[in-house]
């Protein structure tokens, strides 16, 4: 049996959760670590955080 | 009764076997937040002197096995399992190295249940990709179990793994998963357990295998 896998995708941008358009003109939705305590409450498949300055600012996975 | 169950966590020495495969940190994690401390570690005085073990894993079964072997620790492992009657946990490739033998890498294992490891081989079906990854349920076979209490009804676990485990004696089997074919997703043989799932990515289904687990 397979089970499809519902998996949010959260924007990181300098410590806070963004949206943006195209990546760009980016909006402020909120702070992540409580985005996360909502969707781990919410019993979510999977999550993906994407550090969206991360390529800009040369950083390396922080795991 | 809180309290005592507090203190039943609280003094027990579980350890983690480090031999440089796995993710320790949400193991751990895990079992902090139920109350209990553990040590990883490999050394082989922390090992005797366990109430628990933990074999964590992820990765290549082959390379985990010479890695346990450079670490010297096989042999006292079978001991603390199979002599001192130790509980162990083993997780994913944990349980794998369990068995007796693995194709993946063509080794033997640690021999501690009658079991061997086969990978998933669905060249004829392009709908089931390997590796097997997500959440998928699992069917209790023996309800004397003792991580398995609850009532399992509607409970998931989180997969990610390309070979699977074959008890030869159906009654170490303690679930059985179905993907592609029906595949034994955990053991149980007295203090002996495996799980092939991931109970520390599990959520609150894990949380209470990992506290049945500390209760034993």
């Amino acid at each position: 049996m397979q089970f499809t896998r519902v998996i949010p995708v959260l924007l990181l941008k300098n410590n806070g959760l963004v949206k943006t358009v195209k990546f760009k003109n980016s909006k402020y939705i909120g702070d992540p670590i409580n985005a996360m305590k909502i969707f781990n409450t919410k019993e979510v498949d999977e999550l993906v955080i994407l550090d969206i300055m991360a390529t800009k600012k040369k950083k390396r996975a922080r795991l | 009764m809180e309290s005592v169950i507090y203190i039943i966590m609280k003094n027990q020495k579980i350890v983690i076997i480090d031999y440089g495969m796995g993710n320790i940190g949400s193991i751990q994690n895990m079992l902090k937040y139920l109350g209990a401390d553990s040590i990883v570690t490999s050394d082989k005085k922390e090992i005797k002197n366990a109430d628990k073990l933990i074999l964590p894993g992820v990765g290549h079964f082959k390379s985990a096995m010479d890695n346990i072997n450079k670490l010297n620790i096989s042999e006292l492992l079978r001991a603390q399992v199979l002599e001192e009657k130790k509980p162990i946990l083993g997780i994913c490739l944990g349980m794998q190295l369990m068995c007796s033998h693995s194709e993946e890498g063509d080794v033997s294992g640690l021999s501690l249940i009658d079991a061997k490891v086969k990978k998933f081989n669905f060249l004829n079906n392009e709908e089931l990709k390997v590796p097997h990854m997500g959440w998928n349920k699992v069917k209790l076979l023996n309800n004397q179990s003792q991580i398995f209490k609850k009532s399992l009804e509607g409970s998931r676990f989180y997969f990610v793994h390309s070979y699977y485990v074959k008890c030869n004696n159906s009654s170490d089997v303690l679930t059985k998963t179905d993907y592609g074919l029906n595949f034994d997703s955990s053991f149980e043989n007295g203090n002996i357990f495996g799980v092939q799932f991931h109970p520390e990515k599990s959520h609150s289904y894990g949380i209470n295998l990992f506290e049945n687990f500390l209760k034993i």
